[in-house]
């Protein structure tokens, strides 16, 4: 049958297909009989040898005569209201999918998909517990004309049902692209990521090793000696500042750190975003990015609950912000499909994204109001009941360095945690409302009044007493806490949170 | 429908606060308390052995005061699920429900019912032998900001789910 662009008749998908069933077939039989190789290939002798080999090149057949069969056996075409997709080999499945249970139709991309241009297109449904639908490779041409018709033939059907949403069926000429990142700006943009984290690990993990092996006896076989000993001599020489060399091979070693972070990040940075497009189309947002695998993400307003924006202590010396959108989740969506950020964005991206979502004039609040000072008094006095002790029982038992190590730790949670306390901050207007906070860096939330699923007001002893409450603000998309305030505001905006969503006829989700 | 977007004076929105709660069944304390007890009666089982036997060995005094913390114990989970118990309220609202919940750990729920899913009217056998029910109401914000009441009348639970899905459905249909 020769392939159409009219999808009326079955048709097959690309013939590069069958390269990505052999591949999902290879992946699964290892993943399936990985542990027996290994056993036979452990315990091999000369007999077991031509077992081995007998059955990988007999697996390899079967696999590569059922891929094709299987190959053989996919068509898909479009009905008047459906999109059929029959395959299986010995078990016929036919799977109709209808349009308006369609969400959406995405492309994704592995680098052996870019290089045969073509195209995996996953269809997303809506409401059912069944899995999102996948066809291996199509040409890219053939897949834009696919997706097309079946958005169009969605947008017919809801149009009928809903004459109002017929307007909002939209061309792709409505494109208005917010954001592009060519490598020239990704190196900025890996440069500026989070690199506490790698470093913070690898602090963490060595920290961890050289405390234990201080704290443990001279006669502990638990560690090596030579570890002990090194570790002692290395505190010890800290402690004292006389070893010049070591400190230098310690501050070395930190730099060579903090260098292999920043190249890690810039070099997942590239990875993940390469080529990132971000644009607006009627009433979604769309992104497109990836160097192996092309990603394309979507999310329509109606979908998405909290927008989050927020900057790192390096962005924020440059002047980036990544945008965050939280969605709500359908059926067996993962986190990952329903939320995604675009780090590099400069704050009029933020202004644009925010009032496209929530109309002009989004984001204006009269009065921001702070969190109560319980916040950061209650953490910080069962912090320091925490690392006092340790620090005092170390410091009695004469571990001076673990007592003033600990008390640096003790110093720096305090400090983070007063940092949040202050950045802490809320405000509600007739529309939204807004949150934010963070620690080193900044983060903002911000949610339309009417997307509140529901709405609790939590107490604990320490709360209650003095007339001080954690509001908990539920979406479809995630949670939102707003931490000591005042019980009253609590309430009130409990209730007017209520009345919002009560009195809302907005389609929310 | 067109946005309207009238001014509300804040003093006229209803408040949470300001209406009538209704407790659960009595008969669930009796459950509740039935359930503690089989706890702590495995609970005294092992005590008994233990101090009764005195397998650690322990001098007498220790056991005295393991006996006394243990009795405390006992007292204090009865009496918190006793006054537990009358803290556990709920209201009907004509567009929402709220329960209300804690004697240490308070907390003050509300479900709008246009933002509900489904909701479902449990019965386990022991429920079933008190004629109660669990009334389970789901919204779309994951588990998390799924309500759940325990200890309703059969009846009654089977009436607000009734009334939440009849409510939600009309949401629906304007």
């Amino acid at each position: 049958m020769r392939r159409s662009e009219a999808f009326e008749l079955p048709q097959r998908q690309s013939q590069f297909a069958i390269i990505f069933i052999v591949l999902r077939f290879i992946r699964r039989i290892i993943r399936q009989t990985w542990p027996i190789f290994l056993a036979l290939a452990l315990g091999r002798s000369n007999s077991t040898f031509d077992l081995i080999e007998f059955s990988i090149a007999g697996l390899g057949i079967i696999g590569m005569i059922t891929s094709i069969v299987a190959y053989f056996k996919y068509y898909f075409h479009l009905t008047d209201s459906e999109l059929v997709i029959s395959h299986g080999i010995l078990k016929k499945v036919k799977q109709n999918i209808p349009f308006e249970r369609i969400q959406s139709v995405n492309f994704r991309q592995t680098f052996i998909h870019q290089f045969l241009k073509v195209t995996e297109v996953e269809i997303e449904t809506a409401g059912s517990a069944q899995q999102e639908t996948k066809i291996d490779a199509i040409e890219i041409p053939i897949a834009e004309q696919l997706r097309e018709r079946i958005l169009k033939k969605k947008a017919e059907i809801s149009s009928k049902e809903d004459p109002e949403e017929s307007s909002q069926s939209i061309t792709e000429e409505d494109r208005k692209t917010i954001l592009r990142l060519f490598p020239q700006q990704l190196y900025k943009v890996g440069l500026v990521q989070n690199h506490f984290r790698p470093i913070g690990l690898l602090l963490g993990l060595a920290g961890t090793m050289i405390g234990y092996s201080y704290t443990y006896d001279f006669d502990d076989e638990f560690f090596p000696k030579m570890i002990y000993n090194s570790a002692e001599d290395f505190m010890a020489e800290i402690a004292s500042f006389q070893s010049l060399p070591t400190l230098i091979y310690v501050l070395m070693g930190l730099l060579v750190l903090i260098i292999a972070s920043v190249l890690y990040s810039i070099i997942v940075t590239i990875l993940r975003h390469y080529n990132l497009h971000f644009w607006r189309s009627g009433k979604k947002f769309q992104l497109v990015q990836g160097l192996l695998t092309r990603n394309e993400f979507a999310a329509l307003d109606n979908k998405i609950q909290i927008l989050n924006w927020g900057q790192n202590p390096f962005e924020r010396l440059v002047g980036f912000y990544n945008i965050g959108f939280k969605q709500a989740r359908s059926g067996d969506e993962t986190r990952k499909q329903s939320q995604f950020g675009i780090p590099g964005c400069q704050q009029e991206h933020v202004d644009f994204v925010r009032d496209e979502w929530l109309g002009e004039d989004s984001g204006k609040f009269e009065t921001y109001h702070k969190v109560s000072f319980h916040y950061f008094l209650r953490s910080a006095f069962y912090l320091s009941l925490l690392f006092g002790t340790i620090s005092i029982v170390n410091f009695l038992f004469g571990k001076l360095i673990v007592a003033v190590i600990i008390a640096v730790i003790w110093l720096i949670q305090i400090g983070l945690l007063w940092a949040n306390y202050k950045k802490k901050r809320y405000a509600i207007n007739d529309r939204e409302l807004y949150i934010g906070g963070g620690t080193v860096g900044f983060r903002h939330s911000i949610i339309p009044l009417y997307k509140v699923q529901n709405v609790s007001v939590v107490q604990n002893p320490y709360q209650w007493r003095r007339k001080l409450a954690t509001l908990v603000v539920n979406t479809a998309g995630g949670r939102i806490r707003l931490p000591y305030i005042m019980e009253n505001d609590a309430y009130s905006i409990m209730d007017r949170l209520n009345y919002h969503v009560e009195n809302s006829k907005k389609p929310w989700m | 429908m067109e946005f309207t977007n009238e001014q509300v004076r804040l003093n006229d929105i209803p408040s949470v606060r300001d209406i009538d709660y209704e407790g659960l069944d009595q008969n669930y304390l009796t459950v509740e308390l039935i359930a503690l007890a089989v706890v702590w009666f495995v609970l005294g089982i092992i005590a008994f052995i233990i101090l009764v036997f005195n397998i650690p060995g322990w001098p007498s005094w220790v056991r005295m005061i393991i006996f006394i913390f243990f009795v405390f114990f006992m007292i204090t989970t009865f009496l918190m699920t006793i006054w537990g118990f009358r803290r556990k309220q709920y209201a009907v609202r004509s567009k929402d429900i709220i329960y209300k919940q804690g004697l240490l750990w308070r907390s003050y729920s509300v479900l709008p019912f246009n933002r509900i899913q489904h909701a479902e009217v449990h019965q386990g056998p022991i429920e079933r032998a008190f004629q109660l029910s669990k009334l389970k109401v789901f919204t779309a914000g994951g588990s998390g900001s799924d309500l759940t009441i325990s200890g309703l009348p059969f009846e009654r639970a089977q009436s607000i789910k009734h009334f939440i899905l009849r409510q939600a459905g009309r949401d629906e249909e304007e």
